[in-house]
């Protein structure tokens, strides 16, 4: 019994001990955590900062972040909660709703899907006018646009939204991407409509699932289908011989590629794979053209999912990225860097660009370009008033 | 600080045992000082001076207050100087607040002007800690304690930090002998492991959990609140404030064991009860012995007829509902136990007191309810609504009902709750199957408790260690 006694102590203390052991040590290997959080900063020293609290507080964030084998304990608790209760983590700062047949949802998207976050209309006009003059624009400078509505998957696949989302209290009002699309029409902006091509695939029979269980985004077999869509208008409108893609058909594996377990690696188990479900791949046919042409992309992060296809297919011989016009990712050199935007010169951006292309999704609809749309508008305002000006001057 | 952090779990206590540990026999009174006043410090520094001047005062004083020290008037005006300036400072730091708002709503009501005042911050655990110190200066004026050895040695009666935040309220002579010497044993550290784990299992496995419940009950407007909603937000916080405070004295319990020292125990399947004076010999068991001991006593008891025993009886529920909280919500949760406890008595003996267990047991735990309404609830009126959409039994549903989540988690929480609450015919009960000694035990039943200890310290930190991790999906900007 006395062996069990300090036997049971000294597990015990070594369980006490062996987070901050291995903070100092870096022994034993934790498992790391998916998705990012805002870092706490490291906490104030100094008497004052103890005598009013603040260092205390500081450090609690702090360790909290940093603790060791945090991963280990965090997922061990999600995985708890999820075996026994089929509940995934409440508290994250993306909420994520476990739907009907394992159908993982971003919380905001459902949101949406119930109508909230809705903006006036005029709001939504003046919006399509100025991509409108954006295109008018960029055409007469030799630059072809295009934009690219990304669908929302609760838009898409409402069938398989959880119970909690309370869809039968949904307010009967237009979406913003229903009174959106209505102005981009009718102002005749070149527009690739996720939205409509998706609820037109999901209805073909035997059509392969556009999302996966465990994404957010569209999945690879929906990203090239789009892709397809996107190179078929870009050839047509810039009139040159450019590549294209032709989806074939679908393959549905295991594999997991990219992002399209996104939702799953949030939950944070011990293993995120039940969570990914189906994965459906495109079976995809490059047509080459003699022009492989020069690209500039502005995003969110279903952008990503489409230019990997790209990248892989060598669609284009130049990508740059702006990801919510704030971080630049290039192609074909692989690192990205923040977008610095006091210092952009667009009009050189520009430069040798054969399309601008706006990919948005539906929940950031009124926020189309993140600024780019904006800020492009001004340049080339400034611009032209410039050359006004040099040519009136004798 | 408190027990259920990382910051205590996984820094302090190993920090502290490897420090209490390493030190020799003499030098661990000191050991656990110094980490008693560094825990309350983390929470509020500049209310440790409060906590230490204060002490030293007492201490000054009390070492005039032994029989023998003076004449018996001389003694008991120190004894009635030191229990004011104690009574003092936890009226001001706890009740100037709620005396100054409740005079400015009677000066608004005469178009008066309002009296200017700073709120004042409430020092944490003063409550817990000025019933303590009363009951060293009583105790040793009454001589059922000798004056503390020296100051440090009271400072740490005080401020001994298993019990500082929330009790138990350790009455000074049952411990006055352990803080000179005490046993270090591995059985006494090991039921302190096993009990620690129960109680923070029970804090952040139950409690935590059913707190989700209530917090939403009580946070809705009571007119969105169904009435069956309004039971049940009131039955989760009945077994949330259950769990939460007798896990939480389970795991000073736990940790005076640990450094050697026995506290009394605080609670005891307190919804069990027939009667609610039957409830209060088992919930804040503590609290209850203070009262009697330093308040009901002293008033007469039931010495001085019929009349000022009820009046005694009600006027110690009184206070102890004011020392609960400064708001008259709180004032009329005592009033209300106060009542049923002289009901209680008044009917001792009849036919109504020998009503079967099940009759008495849900009436017990149904009025319990109504009380948890008027201590939950944020002031009086809310409380009032509160109970009044729980008699609304037969009423219409309101049109807007409010969005209370009840999970599958929830409901498991619920049952448990409920079974390890009503369920002391199970043997082992669980909670004393945490309660093993050691000496009694075979290897077997006590590597079972530690495997159960284990898995239960493992689950909470885990679920600690999700509260500071609300990830993103991507960064967006």
């Amino acid at each position: 019994m006395k062996r069990l006694l300090l036997t049971a102590a000294l597990l015990f203390s070594l369980f006490l001990a062996l987070p901050l052991a291995q903070m100092a040590t870096g022994w034993p290997p934790d498992y790391p955590l998916a998705g990012v959080e805002t870092p706490a900063g490291r906490p104030p020293a100094g008497v004052r900062a103890w005598w009013n609290g603040t260092m205390q507080t500081d450090f609690d964030a702090w360790l909290g972040q940093r603790i060791g084998l945090r991963g280990l304990l965090v997922r061990t608790a999600n995985q708890i909660r999820f075996t026994l209760f089929r509940e995934l983590p409440k508290r994250s700062g993306t909420q994520v709703l476990l739907g009907r047949d394992g159908m993982l949802f971003e919380k905001v998207y459902v949101d949406a899907y119930n109508r909230s976050g809705q903006r006036p209309g005029s709001e939504l006009r003046n919006i399509s006018a100025s991509t409108r003059r954006l295109q008018d624009r960029l055409a007469a400078d030799g630059i072809a646009f295009l934009l690219v509505i990304a669908p929302s998957k609760a838009e898409i696949y409402p069938e398989f939204l959880p119970p909690e989302a309370d869809v039968a209290g949904r307010p009967g009002r237009r979406s913003n991407y229903e009174n959106f699309i209505k102005y981009l029409h009718r102002d005749g902006v070149n527009v690739v409509d996720g939205h409509a091509l998706f609820q037109e695939w999901k209805r073909e029979p035997g059509a392969p699932r556009l999302f996966a269980n465990g994404g957010t985004h569209w999945n690879e077999y929906g990203a090239a289908r789009i892709v397809a869509e996107i190179t078929g208008r870009l050839r047509e409108l810039t009139g040159k011989d450019l590549p294209t893609v032709a989806v074939l058909g679908a393959v549905t594996n295991r594999t997991v590629v990219g992002e399209d377990n996104d939702l799953g690696e949030l939950a944070n188990l011990w293993s995120a794979r039940p969570l990914a479900g189906p994965q459906v791949h495109p079976v995809a046919e490059v047509r080459p053209g003699s022009h492989v042409p020069d690209l500039l992309f502005v995003g969110d992060s279903f952008v990503f999912t489409l230019t990997n296809f790209m990248d892989r297919h060598g669609l284009y011989r130049r990508r740059n990225t702006y990801y919510y016009y704030n971080r630049e990712y290039f192609w074909p050199v692989a690192p990205n860097a923040p977008l610095d935007k006091r210092q952009l010169d667009l009009l050189a951006e520009l430069e040798g660009r054969d399309a601008v292309v706006i990919e948005v999704g539906e929940y950031w609809l009124p926020r189309v370009g993140f600024g780019f749309v904006r800020d492009l508008l001004k340049t080339y305002a400034r611009f032209d008033a410039a050359r006004a000006a040099a040519e009136t001057v004798p | 600080m408190v027990f259920s952090s990382l910051t205590f779990l996984f820094v302090f206590l190993p920090l502290l045992l490897a420090a209490y540990y390493v030190c020799p026999n003499r030098g661990r009174n000191a050991v656990a000082l110094a980490a008693s006043l560094l825990f309350y410090a983390w929470g509020a520094p500049r209310f440790v001076l409060v906590l230490v001047a204060s002490g030293l005062v007492d201490y000054a004083l009390s070492r005039h207050l032994p029989a023998g020290r003076g004449p018996d008037r001389r003694r008991k005006g120190l004894l009635a100087l030191a229990t004011a300036l104690n009574v003092g400072l936890l009226l001001y730091f706890k009740y100037a607040n709620f005396f100054v708002d409740n005079l400015n709503a009677w000066l608004a009501r005469f178009g008066a002007e309002s009296l200017v005042w700073t709120a004042v911050a409430l020092p944490i655990g003063i409550s817990f800690f000025t019933f303590q110190k009363v009951s060293y200066l009583v105790d040793v004026y009454r001589g059922t304690a000798q004056p503390a050895r020296n100051a440090a040695d009271y400072l740490l009666y005080v401020a001994l930090f298993p019990q500082l935040i929330a009790g138990p309220i350790v009455r000074y002579h049952d411990v006055a002998q352990q803080l000179i010497a005490r046993e270090h044993s591995r059985e006494r550290f090991f039921t302190g492991i096993l009990r620690f784990c129960q109680g923070l299992g029970k804090k952040v496995l139950v409690a935590n959990t059913l707190a989700e419940v209530a917090d939403a009950a009580f946070g809705a407007a009571p007119g969105a609140l169904p009435c069956g909603w309004a039971w049940l937000g009131v039955v989760a916080y009945a077994f949330q404030i259950y769990f939460d405070f007798s896990g939480y004295s389970d795991m000073a319990i736990g940790l005076g064991r640990m450094l050697g020292i026995e506290f009394l125990e605080n609670f005891n399947r307190p919804y069990v009860s027939r009667t609610i004076t039957e409830f209060w010999r088992r919930w804040h068991i503590s609290l209850s012995n203070w009262m009697r001991e330093y308040l009901y006593v002293p008033l007469g008891g039931n010495r001085k007829g019929v009349v000022r025993t009820y009046m005694n009886l009600w006027l110690v529920f009184l206070v102890s509902g004011f020392w609960h909280g400064a708001a008259w919500n709180f004032v009329a949760w005592g009033a209300f136990h106060g009542f049923f406890l002289c009901l209680d008595k008044a009917f001792k003996g009849t036919r109504i007191a020998r009503a079967p267990a099940w009759v008495g047991l849900p009436v017990t735990f149904v009025l319990v309810l109504f009380s948890w309404v008027l201590f939950r609830a944020e002031t009086l009126a809310h409380a009032v609504a509160y109970a009044g959409r729980m008699v609304d039994l037969f009423g219409a549903a309101p049109e807007t009902a409010a969005a209370i989540e009840f999970g599958r988690r929830h409901a498991a929480t619920l049952v448990a709750a409920f079974a390890l609450c009503f369920g002391p015919a199970l043997k082992p009960h669980p909670f004393d199957f945490m309660r093993l000694e050691p000496a009694r035990a075979t290897v077997g039943q006590a590597a079972a408790r530690f495997a159960v200890a284990m898995i239960l310290l493992v689950w909470s930190a885990s679920i600690l260690a999700t509260s500071s991790f609300n990830p993103f999906i991507y960064f967006r900007f």
